[in-house]
């Protein structure tokens, strides 16, 4: 089996927070936790075949270009499983080993590895994604996490079936899997029914996702004293997108004043979102966000006020939770100052 | 009134050859192989074969486009009615079963979605046609024939192949009689009243059913009894992806319908099969969802046990029968697979509803599993390559496939076949 290794610039033994703004490279050698991860997994017949290193910051800053050069590299190394990390509470660290075993994941299809503190922004953002160990806080538990890894490598390299978080340690994933019963689906439907029929407890072996009843909000009583907020999940940025919204699975949200994109026409305007052909939006923001009409009806007196920050996310595949989280936390930011909020999708 | 009652009388089949005359002896299914090949006649097939496979062998059958068990009513020899026989008698007398064999089409693939089973190995686990003997048909179409006529040619194929086998030998003494019956239940018992909806494929462009030889795209929501599925009143032809294709066996064998039988004045009262066809068109879905709910309350049900077919769009046909069932205070349970990609992080289902909070999973069809070479390949091999849920590039030089469960045969049915499961993890 074939293994592609990554690690950050500290554990790669290049520098600390100072060279953490070095950019993606190759080792040939396995160094630090691959080379013991090389080391100790030989004898099953695994090959650490590639040790990718990045810094921290040049990760989170570039994201896009490096995820662009690691599905590349994935591609001309051809491992059957990624490894990252471990990454311990190491935030920066974590997502940056998250974003490495989701393009193993989702480019290569194949499965993706790495530790983390259960705390670890990159556990939340990117558990879906691979198995993740469970590691502590810090180095100092390296060997034992070490040791974790190894044994869970060689299972994969062995063939046999990953079982479940329990049987197998690692953090819930949420992922489907598919698993044998003792008895046939009409023989579980069956009881299930009289389970409910009978008002016993019974446990769906499919729970749909969770629908939030959102009541809507009383009728603005009048528009021509309100505030009005304009938002969009269409990716309009300012030109050069220069706080870097991914154009998939997004992970903020931005505020930007009408002068951002050059004022009420809107030209300097670049397209975050990976979704749709943004050809008439470049350079005319409007068709995404209508900024001119909101200010147009402002100086017509329809509505009281544009508010003067314009709030903006991409929302191309972006998971349910998270667009959660942010329409709360842009909720909060706005409360007392905005009557109402005018979004629009792409 | 007499109440409806069927006798499936079974002939349990444990060796298949050849032989010269087709008969049924000791658990010995002797098959003419000349009169076979010869009740198979289409005027669109040529190149007619017929192979006996066995459970266990290093044997791989692609591609396969249905599985039927021999049938025909005991006395007059008929069956399929509609198709190959008449009406009389249907879902009640006696009908003959070669149990333990199946007629299985393969040969030239028709189109897409056809599947494949595995007599050994990890594929076998997730079939039950890996267990049985198969007497594989195939033909090959006359040159320009469309898909529509080569799919009805060969479905025709295997049916009259499966009638010939059954009514050759429909007299030998029965093994096992298996008695079917819904006995009246008295209010008192005061038991939960169920009806078991089928949704079955009538979307057209080869995804389709027939009842009673009619395309159900052509019909209205119906009532129907168990016995009648257990006499070949609902024929597969269609090409859906094969994990969860109903076959034409699993119609006369649907393990719902089964269960809820078993279940018949003990602890519910089985009133009977609702039949849906699952169209193609938003109006037409309501207007079959309308069917379903006015049968239901005119019968009067307590509980809809949901069986289904295909995936995708059929999952809007059930969540609206499971949001307007519950509405009206009728529970539901349903079986669904779901397609959560390769590695199951995708959302499973198209649609969903709240209300659906009693599904049972019955797999994941887009894990992958790699089959190893099979010795003895019977069909074509290369259709691997157009089979729906193979990667681009499934065959290995030295035979093996990697495929996702899509392309085995019945491996994830919505009606509850197999032990398969999905759990989040």
């Amino acid at each position: 089996m074939r293994i592609v290794y990554y690690l950050n610039q500290f554990y790669a033994q290049i520098g600390g927070e100072e060279l953490a703004s070095i950019p993606l490279q190759v080792l040939d050698t396995p160094i630090g936790p691959s080379a013991a991860f090389a080391a100790a997994v030989k004898e099953s017949g695994i090959e650490v075949v590639a040790t990718l290193v990045c810094g921290d910051n040049y990760f989170s800053e570039h994201n896009e270009e490096v995820s662009e050069q690691i599905a590349d590299l994935l591609k001309q190394y051809n491992p059957d499983l990624v490894v990252a990390g471990p990454a311990f509470n190491a935030g920066r660290y974590g997502i940056a080993c998250g974003s490495v075993m989701k393009i193993a994941q989702q480019v290569l299809e194949i499965p993706a590895l790495s530790a983390m503190y259960e705390e670890n922004p990159g556990v939340m953002l990117y558990k879906l994604y691979g198995y993740i160990l469970p590691a502590p806080a810090n180095a100092r538990g390296m060997r034992k996490v070490m040791a974790d890894m190894v044994a869970f490598a060689a299972k994969i390299a062995s063939g046999q079936r990953i079982g479940s978080p329990a049987e197998d340690g690692y953090i819930p994933r949420g992922a489907r899997k598919n698993v044998w019963y003792e008895e046939s689906g009409a023989v579980r439907a069956m009881k299930m029914l009289m389970a409910k029929l009978n008002g016993d407890p019974f446990t769906t072996e499919l729970p749909m996702p969770k629908f939030d009843k959102v009541e809507p909000s009383e009728p603005i009583p009048d528009l021509t004293k309100a505030t009005i907020a304009i938002m969009t999940s269409g990716g309009i940025v300012p030109t050069g997108n220069p706080d870097h919204l991914e154009s998939l699975a997004c992970t903020k949200w931005k505020t930007y004043d009408v002068e951002d994109f050059g004022g009420e026409d809107m030209p300097n305007v670049d397209v975050a979102h990976g979704g749709y052909d943004p050809t008439f939006a470049i350079g005319n923001g409007n068709r995404v966000l209508p900024v001119d009409a909101m200010m147009q009806l402002e100086r017509d007196g329809v509505i009281g006020k544009l508010y003067n920050k314009i709030f903006v996310t991409v929302g191309n595949c972006m998971p349910v939770d998270r667009a959660a989280t942010f329409g709360q936390q842009i909720a909060d930011s706005i409360k007392g100052k905005v009557d109402g909020v005018i979004l629009t999708s792409t | 009134m007499k109440n409806m009652s069927l006798d499936l009388q079974i002939l349990e089949v444990k060796d298949v050859q050849f032989g010269e005359v087709t008969s049924f002896r000791n658990g010995l299914l002797t098959i003419k192989k000349d009169d076979l090949l010869e009740a198979c006649f289409d005027r669109h097939l040529v190149n007619y074969r017929v192979e006996i496979v066995f459970p266990g062998e290093s044997a791989r059958i692609i591609p396969v486009k249905d599985v039927i068990e021999p049938r025909c009513k005991t006395d007059s020899g008929e069956f399929y009615p509609g198709i190959l026989g008449g009406f009389d008698q249907v879902g009640e007398g006696s009908t003959t079963v070669l149990r333990g064999c199946n007629v299985v089409t393969a040969g030239q693939i028709v189109f897409y979605q056809e599947g494949l089973i595995d007599m050994s190995g990890p594929g076998a686990d997730y079939c039950i046609f890996s267990k049985t003997i198969n007497i594989v048909v195939m033909a090959d179409a006359v040159d320009g024939l469309g898909h529509a006529d080569h799919e009805t040619a060969v479905r025709m194929m295997g049916l009259k192949a499966a009638h010939y086998l059954a009514q050759a030998v429909k007299n030998a003494p029965a093994d096992i009689v298996e008695h079917y019956e819904l006995p009246p239940i008295s209010p008192e018992a005061k038991l939960p009243r169920v009806a078991y909806v089928s949704m079955v494929l009538a979307q057209g462009l080869l995804h389709d059913n027939y009842i009673y030889g009619i395309n159900a795209s052509r019909l209205h929501t119906m009532f129907m009894s168990p016995m009648e599925y257990m006499d070949g009143a609902v024929v597969s032809g269609n090409c859906v992806t094969a994990s969860c294709k109903t076959m034409t066996y699993d119609h006369c064998n649907n393990p719902a319908i089964m269960e809820l039988m078993k279940h018949h004045g003990k602890d519910l009262e089985f009133v009977g099969v609702i039949t849906c066809p699952i169209t193609a068109s938003l109006g037409d879905k309501n207007r079959g969802v309308m069917g379903c709910m006015l049968t239901a309350r005119q019968v009067g049900v307590d509980a809809m046990f949901i069986g289904y077919e295909g995936g995708g769009n059929p999952e809007s046909d059930i969540m609206m029968l499971c949001a307007k069932a519950e509405k009206w205070g009728i529970k539901t349970v349903m079986m669904c697979h779901e397609n959560a990609g390769w590695d199951g992080v995708n959302p499973g289902l198209a649609m969903v509803t709240p209300e659906a909070d009693a599904v049972v999973a019955v797999g994941n069809n887009n894990e992958r599993i790699i089959l190893p070479p099979m010795e003895r390949i019977v069909g074509d091999l290369e259709s691997i390559k157009l089979l729906a849920g193979a990667p681009a590039s499934p065959l290995y030089p030295d035979g093996s496939i990697l495929t996702a469960l899509s392309t085995i045969i019945a491996s994830t049915s919505n009606i509850g076949i197999s032990n398969l499961g999905c759990l989040t993890y």
